[in-house]
């Protein structure tokens, strides 16, 4: 029984500096299956995709614990070039080529037919002549292969974005003997009918033999064309099932579920509605690569802590970014009932709308700056605070600002030497600190927060999230919270709003069910869904 | 229909090729304005074409392989310039005849491989630390190297290595004199040339037998043995022209008969074109091939009526008979051939479309295998041994070193002449490169002249030359910026992406 898995991993266990990012994890697949691995962000999916390509960020770290068996023979993948040669192919997420070339030549990247001419037999086999002849020929059959019908001297840049999905498969398939294909996310950026034919395409590989791993977010993908399913939770294994013994509920419940106590949930809900909107968004997109925001309409609500949720890549990091003007925004964005002008960052500043990016070293601070400088920095430049102004010219006023840093600086338990250090001696989390006390400098109305919590430690971590709810609580300032943990969104917000594919896909209470999040995220609204169960 | 596209296809040609049309407007201008003799200005512009063309075509490569204008060419130069130091100093103190004249060229092409083939190892490396900056990293590289070189050449010769020559060395016995005459003067250019009588035509017949080769390939597309069908007219018109030009400056009577025997197959060849063209009117007709043999056959005509003319005056005739005489070096072209050859030949290959995909996007390529620092080390490493072939071509032509001088505005020069030509810091192939020597050199040659007839003061005309040196550069790295920006912002906007140039290769 065993013998007919073309792919084993047993007890796979992963950690980075001793800190456990995989444990105990299975996986099989047969040939010809299609098998989903399912999980959030950061859940270890790419982790294990690391392991099983014998990537060298996983040998460079300490290697991996387990085994993992190719048609029941216990292997040790060494590089990406070794799995390569085993037979396991692997389509990348972001696209692997190159636009300036045609379809054939990106095809057949680096395993160029080649064919000896008289200085190749002197100098070696890197000056062989390509054989274009026989790589258009090659090429025509992979994508045969896939069901796609492409020229093959077309440059790749002029190609739909959908056709460069295919390209990608048909160069995996082409390369001989592949026996495990593995998709990254293949459907993230297609459209339905592309995807519904990349799905055909996958189903038609299956049916040639070949195992697929199929990594996606899009639940009911899975229900379509999936035979087997793996989900992964915070690196532990939560469930091998069959596909057919389950329906998209109880697989957003798996990946989601966390057994929330009600204490961690924020304690204030519905005290707000919608008769007092401080910021309104509509019709409002932004232009940020990857975080793309496509036509939301949101309002936010005064005095508020509403969350932001969502998977990396769906747009959730975009709005924050348009709505301070730091990416292109389009559509409108009211404020006080008035229309705030966009991509204008100092007006918006200037309105009393302050940004905590979740790029702290590249955005949030100026890391060979004084802690009391990067505190200060905004508001003497927007609101010219700390400064004796005399109109045409101004100095610092550095009692202020040592008054407000070392205020600062005990409140937020900053460890530091001093106001003087600078920051980017400081660790991730007292970092943190100072972007919200710059944030604070300029005594915002409306406060963005992004990914606050990204990379620091527990202690800081709290006392963030801690301050972030005094803010609001206390002093009445609306908070826009942009988070991937939906644990954190969970446990101060009022609302949360979930995004998918740039839109938002639901707005949900903190109370909700695991399962009503887990579906937001995978893009399928919690009443549609009952409705087809029942 | 046909025609609309037919004109939209001579519109693209002129658009895609519009810097070049530019400067052969100020060419022409230029010239007017110079009144200079014509029979100058061919002897000219031929003798630059052999002394430059090996150097602007070493910059090819690195550019294929992403790495923009190699300005670091000057370290090649200095490889070049060391080995003509030492060939002319045995030359002196041996006195024998095998330092000198075309052995002695080979003695120093000899030398130069491996020091450029090291110094140019040495470039790529730190060109591979400085990726994205890798021109402005070249050129300081330039000015670094130079002060080594100079270290060189007035300290360690002299004082670690002990030289009695007065020919070469300064008084003192320390230190290189500041120019001295090299034994290998005209070596490579003395050693087969012909007058332009006979050297124009025959250079013509080939380009017209190459490009309606290009024309006609379609006819035997599909064909058994097609390739080799349409090579042959090719090689017979080549052969029997060569064998006509290699029986020397006087041939014999019947001689006559090979240069007729070419001269017929190309004519033959022209006939399929035109038959061709006319029967099918190919929608993948090469408007440039087309331009190429028109004005091939124009230059033909033009130099078979000279030499039947009779102007009546007896300057105009002097002229002509001026024009006639000038000297071509055919051998050191043959080398330049060779090189455009190789620059066509590596692109064919497995190493050349690494060098392209390198050059597309490093991450793609990394992502594939290829192994990225090594292709690029690779590619400036091709480049600084050309660059050092082309400086010892160049020296030779010139017959003196300037030790100190000699390699200082090689790099401008060279990347100005490809610029002019319609490469860009992302494309350039042979045709640009060649093209672009002729047109800016024209330029060169003829603009003193040309300023001392408009300021009535010949003085301004170094001021004009390195003014157009500068602004070529200029205008070409600024114009290929906006077009890259052009380029992007359309990405952006949807996937339709604007059509690339594909790539041609001659």
């Amino acid at each position: 029984m065993g013998d007919a898995y073309v792919l084993q991993m047993k007890n796979i266990g992963k950690e980075y500096s001793g800190n456990p990012v995989l444990k105990g994890i299975d996986l099989k697949v047969k040939p010809g299956e299609i098998h989903a691995l399912l999980g959030e962000n950061g859940a270890g999916k790419s982790t294990l995709m690391n392991v099983l390509f014998g990537m060298p960020v996983i040998h460079n770290t300490g290697g991996y614990t387990g085994e993992i068996c190719l048609d029941g023979e216990k292997v040790h993948i060494s590089s990406p070039k070794h799995a390569m040669d085993l037979g396991i192919g692997m389509v990348h997420q972001e696209f692997m080529l190159i636009p300036g070339f045609a379809v054939y030549e990106n095809l057949k990247l680096n395993r160029e037919v080649t064919k000896p001419n008289a200085v190749s037999r002197v100098a070696g086999k890197s000056y062989e002549s390509l054989d274009n002849g026989q790589m258009r020929a090659d090429t025509k059959e992979a994508l045969d292969k896939v069901g796609m019908d492409l020229d093959t001297d077309e440059m790749v840049g002029e190609l739909p974005v959908g056709h460069m999905q295919f390209l990608e498969i048909a160069r995996e398939i082409d390369k001989k003997g592949v026996r495990i294909l593995v998709f990254d996310e293949p459907t993230a950026v297609l459209n339905e009918t592309e995807a519904s034919r990349l799905l055909e395409s996958m189903k038609r590989l299956a049916g040639m033999g070949i195992a697929i791993i199929f990594i996606t977010h899009r639940l009911q993908e899975v229900i379509d064309v999936c035979d087997t399913v793996t989900i992964l939770r915070d690196g532990s294994l939560v469930t091998n099932c069959q596909v057919k013994d389950t329906d998209a509920v109880q697989l957003a419940e798996m990946m989601v579920g966390r057994n929330v106590s009600y204490s961690d949930i924020s304690g204030r809900v519905d005290k707000f509605d919608d008769s007092d909107i401080v910021l309104e968004f509509r019709n409002f997109s932004v232009d940020m690569p990857g975080e793309q925001v496509k036509n939301i309409d949101l309002k936010v609500r005064r005095g508020e802590i509403i969350g932001i949720g969502g998977l990396a890549g769906q747009g959730k990091l975009g709005i924050p970014n348009g709505a301070m003007g730091l990416y292109p925004a389009s559509g409108e964005l009211l404020y006080e009932g008035k229309a705030l002008p966009l991509n204008h960052t100092k007006k918006i500043l200037e309105k009393g709308i302050s940004f905590l990016s979740e790029d702290r070293k590249k955005i949030g601070l100026i890391l060979s700056e004084s802690i009391e400088d990067n505190m200060v920095f905004n508001a003497m430049q927007i609101k010219r605070e700390y400064l004796f102004d005399f109109k045409l010219f101004s100095f610092r006023n550095n009692k202020k600002i040592a008054e407000f840093a070392d205020q600062m600086i005990h409140e937020f338990d900053i460890r530091c030497v001093g106001r003087k250090q600078q920051v980017q001696n400081l660790s991730g989390g007292n970092q943190q600190k100072v972007c919200l006390a710059k944030a604070l400098a300029l005594n915002p109305k409306v406060l963005f927060v992004s990914e606050p919590t990204r990379g620091i430690d527990i202690g800081a971590k709290k006392l963030v999230l801690d301050k972030l709810k005094e803010l609001s609580w206390n002093q009445g300032i609306t908070i826009i919270l942009v988070s991937s943990e939906l644990m954190e969104l969970r446990s101060i917000c009022d609302r949360i709003v979930i995004v998918c594919g740039g839109k938002v896909a639901d707005i949900l209470s903190p109370r909700e069910d695991d399962a009503k999040f887990g579906l937001a995220m995978a893009g399928t609204k919690a009443e549609k869904e009952a409705e087809k169960t029942s | 229909m046909k025609n609309n596209s037919k004109f939209a296809k001579a519109g693209s040609f002129a658009k895609k090729n519009i810097a070049a049309i530019i400067f052969i407007l100020i060419a022409i201008i230029c010239y007017s304005l110079s009144g200079m003799k014509p029979s100058y200005v061919i002897q000219q512009v031929l003798l630059r074409l052999g002394q430059n063309s090996f150097l602007v075509l070493a910059l090819i490569i690195p550019i294929i392989a992403g790495m923009g204008l190699n300005f670091s060419i000057t370290v090649g130069a200095m490889a070049a310039q060391i080995a003509i130091f030492f060939v002319t100093n045995w030359a002196y103190q041996t006195q024998s005849a095998v330092f000198s004249g075309f052995s002695g060229f080979l003695i120093a092409l000899v030398m130069l491989i491996p020091l450029s083939l090291f110094f140019g190892f040495l470039a790529g490396k730190l060109l591979n630390k400085t990726k994205g900056q890798e021109m402005i990293a070249g050129m300081i590289l330039g000015f670094f190297a130079t002060g080594i070189y100079m270290f060189f050449f007035l300290i360690i010769i002299g004082t670690v290595i002990h030289i009695d020559n007065p020919f070469l060395i300064i008084s003192g016995g320390v230190g290189v004199k500041n120019t001295f005459d090299i034994t290998i003067a005209s070596s490579l250019d003395n050693l087969f040339n012909r007058k332009l009588a006979v050297a124009g035509p025959y250079i013509m017949c080939l380009f017209i037998l190459h490009f309606t080769r290009k024309i006609n390939f379609k006819f035997f597309e599909g064909k058994k043995h097609g390739k080799l069908l349409s090579v042959i007219p090719f090689l017979a018109g080549a052969a029997s022209m060569t064998a006509y030009m290699l029986a020397g400056e006087k041939p014999a009577d019947f001689m006559i008969i090979f240069y007729y025997l070419g001269m017929a197959i190309a004519v033959l060849s022209i006939a399929l074109s035109v038959y061709r063209i006319v029967k099918f009117k190919k929608e993948d007709l090469k408007i440039s091939a087309v331009i190429a043999v028109a004005v091939c056959l124009a230059v033909i005509i033009f130099f078979q009526a000279l030499e039947y003319v009779n102007p009546g005056s007896k300057a105009a005739l002097d002229e002509i008979k001026a024009i006639l005489k000038v000297r071509v070096p055919m051998s050191t072209y043959l080398a330049i051939l060779g090189l455009c050859l190789f620059n066509t030949f590596i692109l064919k290959t497995k190493i050349g479309q690494n060098l392209r995909t390198v050059g597309q996007s490093m991450s793609v390529a990394t992502a594939s295998g290829i192994n990225v620092n090594k292709v690029r080390i690779y590619a400036i490493v091709l480049s600084t041994l050309f660059a050092g072939i082309g400086q010892l071509i160049y020296l030779q032509c010139i017959g003196s070193l300037q030790t100190y001088a000699a390699h200082n505005n090689i790099a401008l020069y060279s990347v100005a002449a490809l610029l002019v030509g319609g490469a860009s810091v992302t494309k350039a192939t042979n045709k640009q490169a060649l093209f672009g020597i002729i047109i800016f050199h024209t330029i060169l040659i003829v603009l003193p002249s040309a300023v001392g007839t408009v300021f009535e003061d010949a003085q301004n005309s170094e001021y004009f030359r390195a003014f157009m040196l500068y602004s070529v550069i200029c205008f070409s790295l600024i114009s290929y910026a906006v077009a890259a920006k052009k380029k992007k912002s359309k990405a952006a906007d949807g996937p339709e992406q604007e059509k690339l140039p594909s790539e041609e290769q001659e």
